[in-house]
């Protein structure tokens, strides 16, 4: 869970827990309900995002095409709630821009497009895994 | 036995101002409350910036003991969720039980009631809007502006005022953050079109937030802490008058208190009947009851005690509830701007969507993005969570909201009954709540329309698909379950809000409502409490 905890942190605001927040997000797992309840899809994206922030970073783009509210998604969403309510992170999610509205436009068209890469991406990396891992499931 | 000369049942908005009325007018008062208590405020002088550095446990305070204030992906996901310093204002006894269809009811048992998470908005119905009220405009006028004095509401002398009226007891208006300001300025060049076209009119919201020191409660500091409850009072909540109220002498507050049921003989209250939180019940007397409960709360007593006191299941329909509209929306030219957070949080802005018929008419506040939960919006984005904060950092300052209302009208098929509860004992029930009767989708269409085609002549982006209907029950403007009329009725109120059934027995909240103008209709409530009081008091001393 720290590995997650770690990767994650890094994924949204390029920096480390700290103690305090790898401690809250140990806790927010009980808002996640039964963790053997997931499926076997659940387990490969958030195993594979736990590996580093690119690898969570793609996990995230194919889990927001395919599962949206997925266990990845919803543990990448209680991370992102917590870091925006800390002190040392808090600036990154409410500062807004810089004042410059064509380099806004710049770094949202940025944005957008790293989205799509990273979900087809997503879907060349983790597409025949979860492929498998369904078919395994269906199969049991 | 506790004595009063009234006893008024809820302490929200339509209880505290109907017992200021009756205590300033000499009666006695004992009010009957659960009363749910919020938590104090943290850290007064910080903004929401400060509070996250300065707080021990800023998760906590921001997510909740139990991370009921995280938002996560799935059915209930909303853009926004009541923080969890709110959680008093909607949890319910124990004894409370409620089985709604096609409905989702708001309930308040805090001290101070629903309004204790109000935003503030103050419109006036006006004539046409009461027209099917038993009183008209000239009645209610001056009972507006003693609740403007008595809580502070802000105003500007713009084009809203055709809808609303104006008062000499308006305070100015805050100044406003750069969004609105910036489609305020859009409006002000493209007005004479908007109003020719659309019938569309822009203007500064009516707001109970104070710009000068009142009492206990202080102005508004722009601490952007509006949602999550001001430290320093500013937006009105009902839990500021009564503490107020329970200075005085004449006035009794027995809170933990949940009021089951009235008894009576003949057509007379002669006691209502509460419970304490161990289970004991006990009965209050006075000379003339007032329940303020809240138009659903205050429906289920009057059933239960039939119900108790004949065996008999009534049904009370007619149940209203504003429908209300969601389009949010981006103004480009704001892109990239950066954020200001440190700024009066709710809407600034109102519009009105003109109409011939009183039943076509549109409301609506807009509210610009300051302070806020970042992950709700980040997660609805159609992009992994980081290259959406990206996007969400740029567009920040940019991004908005319009909440609309649209009217209501009693429907015979929304109806509000009682069902005894299988196994349990003592008479006790839950309370039922149908909504059958859509809204007109004509007219929700046409609003939409209407709406977001003004928007875009201000400038902005609507973006397709995203403007939505909320569910039946969101408005959280409830009325109409025993609506006030000068013919006589069973199960309904006279023009005085006094029960048709029960002569000591009054109405004094949304319940007596005969009709729901497309408004907040807090401030009615409060205006139309005082006009009960004094209606009281009237016959008291005849």
């Amino acid at each position: 869970m720290l590995r997650e905890c770690r990767a994650f942190t890094r994924l949204l605001v390029d920096g480390d827990p700290t103690p305090y927040m790898e401690s809250r997000y140990v806790d927010a797992q009980v808002s996640l309900g039964n963790p053997e309840r997931a499926s076997a899809t659940d387990r490969l994206l958030v195993e594979f995002a736990a590996g580093g922030p690119v690898a969570a970073r793609i996990a995230d783009a194919y889990s927001r095409l395919f599962y949206p509210a997925g266990l990845l998604r919803r543990k990448l969403i209680l991370m992102f709630a917590i870091l925006e309510n800390t002190r040392e992170y808090q600036d990154r999610f409410l500062a807004g821009g810089d004042g410059q509205r064509f380099k806004a436009w710049l770094r949202i068209g940025a944005a957008v497009a790293s989205s799509c890469l990273l979900m087809a991406a997503g879907v060349l990396l983790l597409g025949p895994r979860d492929l498998l891992c369904r078919n395994a499931a269906a199969l049991r | 036995m506790v004595a009063g000369d009234v006893l008024v049942v809820g302490s929200g908005a339509s209880g505290v101002h109907l017992a200021q009325t009756l205590l300033e007018r000499g009666h006695g008062v004992t009010m009957l409350d659960v009363g749910h208590q919020g938590p104090r405020p943290v850290l007064p002088d910080a903004d929401f910036v400060q509070l996250k550095n300065l707080l021990e446990d800023p998760v906590e305070y921001f997510l909740g003991t139990n991370w009921q204030g995280a938002v996560l992906p799935g059915e209930n996901a909303r853009y926004y969720t009541m923080p969890p310093s709110r959680d008093h204002v909607f949890r319910h006894p124990r004894p409370f039980q409620v089985s709604p269809t096609n409905f989702e009811p708001v309930m308040s048992f805090a001290s101070g009631g629903l309004a204790e998470a109000l935003t503030g908005g103050c419109y006036p119905f006006n004539d046409a809007e009461l027209e099917n009220f038993p009183f008209d405009y000239s009645e209610i006028e001056r009972h507006y502006a003693t609740v403007i004095r008595r809580i502070g509401v802000t105003a500007a002398r713009d084009d809203l005022a055709q809808f609303s009226g104006w008062f000499d007891e308006y305070s100015e208006p805050l100044a406003t953050d750069a969004h609105s300001t910036h489609l305020l300025r859009a409006y002000g060049k493209r007005r004479k079109r908007l109003n020719a076209d659309l019938k569309f009119h822009l203007g500064r919201s009516r707001v109970a937030v104070l710009t000068k020191d009142r009492g206990e409660r202080r102005a508004c500091d722009n601490l952007g802490r509006c949602l999550w409850g001001c430290p320093r009072e500013s937006v009105y909540a009902p839990s500021s008058t009564l503490r107020e109220l329970k200075r005085h002498p004449r006035f009794q507050y027995i809170g933990d208190t949940f009021v089951s049921h009235f008894s009576y003989r003949d057509n007379t209250v002669v006691g209502i009947t509460a419970t304490a939180p161990d289970g004991s019940e006990r009965v209050y007397t006075a000379d003339h009851y007032a329940l303020a409960a809240g138009a659903l709360c205050s429906s289920k007593i009057l059933l239960d005690s039939i119900y108790r006191g004949t065996g008999e299941l009534h049904q009370l329909d007619g149940l209203m509830d504003n429908p209300q509209l969601l389009v949010p929306f981006m103004s480009p030219r704001l892109l990239g701007e950066p954020a200001q957070t440190r700024s009066y949080q709710l809407h600034h802005l109102a519009l009105g969507i003109e109409a011939e018929r009183v039943e076509d008419y549109v409301h609506g506040q807009i509210t610009t993005l300051k302070s806020v939960a970042v992950h709700p919006i980040a997660q609805s984005l159609p992009l992994d969570l980081r290259s959406a904060l990206n996007v969400f950092r740029n567009t920040h300052v940019a991004l908005g909201a319009a909440n609309v209302w649209l009217c209501d009208r009693p429907d015979r098929s929304n109806v509000l009954t009682i069902r005894p509860t299988t196994g349990a004992s003592g008479g006790a029930t839950e309370l039922v709540v149908k909504r059958q009767g859509e809204p007109d989708a004509a007219q929700v269409l046409r609003a939409t329309e209407t709406v977001q085609s003004a928007l875009r002549q201000l400038g902005c982006v609507v973006p397709a698909g995203k403007s939505q209907l909320l569910r039946s029950g969101a408005s959280i403007h409830y009325a109409g379950t025993m609506p006030m009329m000068r013919s006589r009725r069973h199960l309904a109120c006279d023009p005085d809000c006094r029960s048709q059934d029960f002569r000591n027995l009054f109405f004094a909240d949304g319940a007596s409502f005969p009709f729901l103008p497309a408004k907040n209709l807090t401030f009615t409530l409060m205006a139309n409490a005082i006009r009960v009081g004094e209606s009281m008091s009237r016959n008291f001393n005849a």
